[in-house]
């Protein structure tokens, strides 16, 4: 039955990219590793969204209607993409590449990194802090009671005497996580705290799917791509949530991250497929964590200055700075709230407000990215990526990593070096997680460099753009 | 020269390496400003200890503590050092060696034999400590050992114990000790990965990334100079191979927590497991109150705590499905209207239990009508009761 409980969202999420990628111009055929890593977080959402709407429409927590409505969601997927191919034959086979040696031992070290986050995962108790006072604790209590307990702040808690309404510090925090790790013990029919940590085990897997199938689109060779998917999973700080579940990070990792990378791809490409998907994953991370809000804005000023000619987006700038000047600093965004900076205070949609209160963090960030292990040497060739920009590159190449690195130092400037959130940085509690969130989309981008600065490295491939 | 054109990625991988060497050689010496290159170390036998409070046996090759007394169980060296300053590390070998919250190294200073010295080890540095950071180390040390708390009846054993010089030998050996070090899973792996000890002098991430980087321009010159393109092959060996040598102690670090959550939780049923590790006395607890006293439906539960704000945290968690607010030292008056239980899981100052008036009081005015229902070393429950009136 778990087994069941963890293919069926899958599936449901493969089967939907399935059919959104055949409006892609392929080559070949279709990019399943893409397609199975991206479809593994679309089919999970699915499954929070349609806990959530049987819950609605039955007044229960009902693992069978929650199946039944995937199972038709499957069924649904499966037709559109049949259809998108005059029901004919639906060429989904997919062989593994030939590999030399040295792509058995990238495959070999992947797994064995996989192995050892899977045997901590899925052999210890709840570990991490915010898993057993958030994500998982509301997962828990929703299990127990057998309902969807609602979770209000500390004032609301004392004002009322309904049993089934609880207090924790982070309660507007989107419930999508906590009911993605509430499934497994719903399929089982009893709560154990390593259930609830083996969908976010699956996530480091497809993870490594999605940049792996990312990189064939790239011209890459299996042997590079799998290079691009080993760099990723051997990041100690990927391992360690992988190791330690429960957090939401690497959700946002799945939906923020390989949301980036779709745009980052689209950039090199131009697959309008890539731009909807990138901006589909960047949207449902607004409903992970409250930090894609953040993420959604920044991908879409990505696309905008990936899409709009120079002179345009020069215009734009332009516009904006003397709205800016002239009281014009903050937009009011029906349904989403304010956007903009005024008296001090940042606003964004879903995050709220960020009080303008510079700090001296840079230390700090230099000790993160470039002393302590979290990262292995990834800001090493980050940085050296950036440095190459200066040398003769592909203009599309330059513009597309540039705007990305400036517009995530952005985010990082104004959360940690200009807001009273910057104590965040020295105590080193956030700045760690808000990378991981977007790391994918690093990883992507030295891949794309290499194929800048390496041409002939690439391969035909065989995988579709 | 000529081997620098004829073989390029060989010489620039030798000449970053050399640069890298000597670079650490200068920190290494400036930092930890050794006084000698070289002396000798002190090996002393396991023999010269003795367990002075609790109790434990001699095996060979090391010597076990498992009785406490009063909580407590000292192992202790009577014979002394006579010549402290001579050494400026002590490295030792004791296991369990990760699941501690604090372990006392302490010592005597003859010139002072009234005062106890003591050194509480942190985390992910326990194979060796620096001296120099020691408070009062120096002149002739009387007594020195380890104090142990009793924690869940855990044993200890002692496996070697050395005093070692201040020289430059050794400043290196402890860099290399630094980088080995076993960092195990906690709370701060969340958030960031030290990569071996917390305090260490030199970070591997900079000299292996400094090492890539260095060879990568000096190759890039030599093919420059040249005037040949460069080889993609040896550009990713070289990229990889800086990223491979950091993984590899990683996979190592992994390896070893892969063996330690294998030793303390694998094949046991999810309570077992918690009562294997840290959490194990609360565990317990909190199930006691659930089982023994709590109403099987949801009750409210408002946790009062002034000490730590780890359990009180972590309360709601193991009362689940119980209602539980863990925000307050003292109870609000929307208490009373709410009802349900207090737990006290360590004493809050200024609040105590009034037995004549059956009720909790703080402040000059506070109240709160309550009954006993639990007690616990670990923490009170108590019930609310309805005002009389």
């Amino acid at each position: 039955m778990l087994i069941f409980a963890l293919l069926l969202p899958w599936i449901a999420g493969s089967l939907w990219l399935l059919w959104l990628e055949s409006f892609s111009p392929r080559l070949t055929g279709f990019n399943i590793p893409r397609i199975l890593g991206y479809g593994f977080f679309l089919g999970n959402f699915f499954c929070a969204s349609l806990l959530f709407l049987a819950h609605f429409l039955f007044g229960q927590l009902s693992f069978a209607a929650v199946s039944a409505m995937l199972l038709f969601l499957s069924c649904v997927g499966f037709l559109l993409a049949w259809q998108r191919t005059g029901y004919g034959k639906v060429s989904i086979r997919f062989s593994l590449p030939a590999m030399e040696d040295s792509g058995r031992k990238l495959a070999l070290l992947i797994a064995v990194h996989l192995l050892f986050a899977g045997y901590d995962a899925l052999n210890r108790p709840l570990l991490p802090w915010d898993a057993w006072t958030t994500w998982t604790y509301r997962a828990k209590i929703c299990f127990q009671n057998q309902d969807l307990s609602s979770f209000v702040d500390a004032a609301a808690w004392l004002g009322t005497t309904a049993a089934d309404t609880y207090t924790i510090p982070a309660h507007d925090y989107p419930l999508t996580v906590s009911l993605i790790q509430l499934w497994p013990s719903l399929a089982t029919g009893t709560w154990d705290d390593r259930l609830a940590a083996v969908p976010g085990l699956f996530a480091g897997f497809a993870l490594v799917l999605a940049l792996y199938g990312q990189a064939r689109s790239l011209k890459h060779s299996a042997l590079l791509a799998l290079a691009g998917g080993y760099l990723l999973i051997s990041i100690p700080l990927l391992d360690a949530h992988l190791a330690l579940p429960g957090y939401a990070d690497i959700w946002l990792s799945g939906f923020a991250g390989l949301g980036f990378v779709s745009l980052l791809q689209w950039s090199q490409s131009k697959d309008r497929v890539q731009l909807f998907t990138g901006l589909l994953f960047l949207l449902l991370g607004f409903f992970i964590k409250r930090e894609g809000s953040l993420w959604l804005m920044t991908g879409l000023l990505f696309a905008l200055i990936q899409g709009l000619p120079l002179k345009l987006l020069a215009a734009l700038i332009l516009a904006m700075i003397l709205a800016v000047f002239s009281g014009f600093s903050l937009v009011d965004l029906p349904g989403l709230g304010r956007l903009g900076y005024l008296d001090g205070d940042f606003y964004l949609p879903g995050v709220g407000t960020i009080r303008l209160q510079p700090q001296d963090a840079s230390l700090a960030v230099l000790n993160n990215l470039f002393t302590n292990s979290s990262w292995n040497l990834l800001f090493y060739y980050v940085s050296t990526m950036l440095l190459l920009q200066f040398l003769p590159v592909s203009r599309q190449v330059r513009r597309a990593l540039l705007s990305f690195v400036l517009l995530l130092s952005m985010v990082i400037a104004t959360i940690f070096f200009l807001s009273e959130k910057g104590i965040w940085l020295k105590d080193s509690t956030a700045f760690g997680r808000l990378l991981l969130q977007v790391l994918p989309a690093l990883v992507f981008a030295l891949l794309i460099q290499w194929r800048a600065v390496f041409p002939r490295s690439q391969t035909s491939g065989n995988d579709g753009p | 020269m000529k081997y620098l054109r004829r073989f390029p990625m060989a010489s620039s991988l030798l000449l970053a390496l050399l640069v890298i060497i000597c670079a650490s050689l200068t920190v290494v010496y400036l930092r930890e400003a050794p006084a000698a290159f070289s002396g000798q170390s002190l090996q002393i036998p396991l023999e010269a200890f003795s367990i002075v409070k609790g109790s434990g046996k001699r095996q060979p090759g090391a010597l076990t503590v498992d009785g406490y007394t009063g909580g407590k169980a000292i192992i202790s060296n009577l014979q002394g050092l006579k010549s402290s300053a001579a050494y400026r590390y002590v490295r030792f070998r004791l296991t369990p060696d990760k699941l501690i919250d604090t372990l006392p190294l302490f010592f005597w200073r003859s010139a002072d034999t009234g005062k106890l010295h003591s050194m509480a080890l942190e985390e992910n540095l326990l194979d060796h400590i620096d001296l120099k950071q020691a408070e009062g180390w120096g002149g002739a040390i009387s007594e020195y050992g380890f104090i142990f708390t009793e924690s869940d009846g855990r044993s200890w054993h002692l496996q070697a114990f050395a005093f070692t010089p201040d020289t430059l030998t050794q400043a290196l050996l402890n860099t290399l000790s630094d980088w080995l070090e076993f960092e195990v899973w906690s709370q701060h792996s969340i958030n960031f990965i030290y990569g071996g000890a917390s305090d260490k002098q030199l970070s591997p991430v900079v000299l292996a990334g400094s090492w890539v980087l260095l060879t990568l321009l000096i190759y890039s010159l030599i093919m420059w100079r040249k005037r040949q393109s460069l080889s993609t092959r040896k550009v990713a060996a070289v990229l990889l191979s800086g990223w491979v040598l950091l993984d590899t102690r990683w996979l190592l670090n992994l390896y070893q927590q892969m063996w330690l959550t294998h030793d303390t939780y694998a094949g046991k049923s999810l309570s077992e497991q918690y009562q294997a590790g840290l959490d194990a006395e609360y565990y317990r607890f909190f199930e006691r109150i659930k089982k023994e006293v709590l109403p099987e439906a949801p009750q409210f539960i408002y946790v009062l705590d002034s000490r730590t704000a780890y359990f009180r945290a972590k309360t709601p968690w193991f009362l689940a499905p119980h209602n539980v607010f863990n925000v307050d030292s003292y109870p609000r008056p929307e208490y009373a209207k709410k009802g349900g239980f207090i737990l006290i899981l360590h004493p809050v100052p200024g609040l105590k239990y009034d037995p004549s008036t059956r009720s909790l009081r703080w402040g000059k005015k506070g109240n709160l009508p309550v009954s006993p229902v639990y007690l616990d070393p670990l923490g009170t429950l108590y019930q609310i009761r309805p005002p009389v009136n």
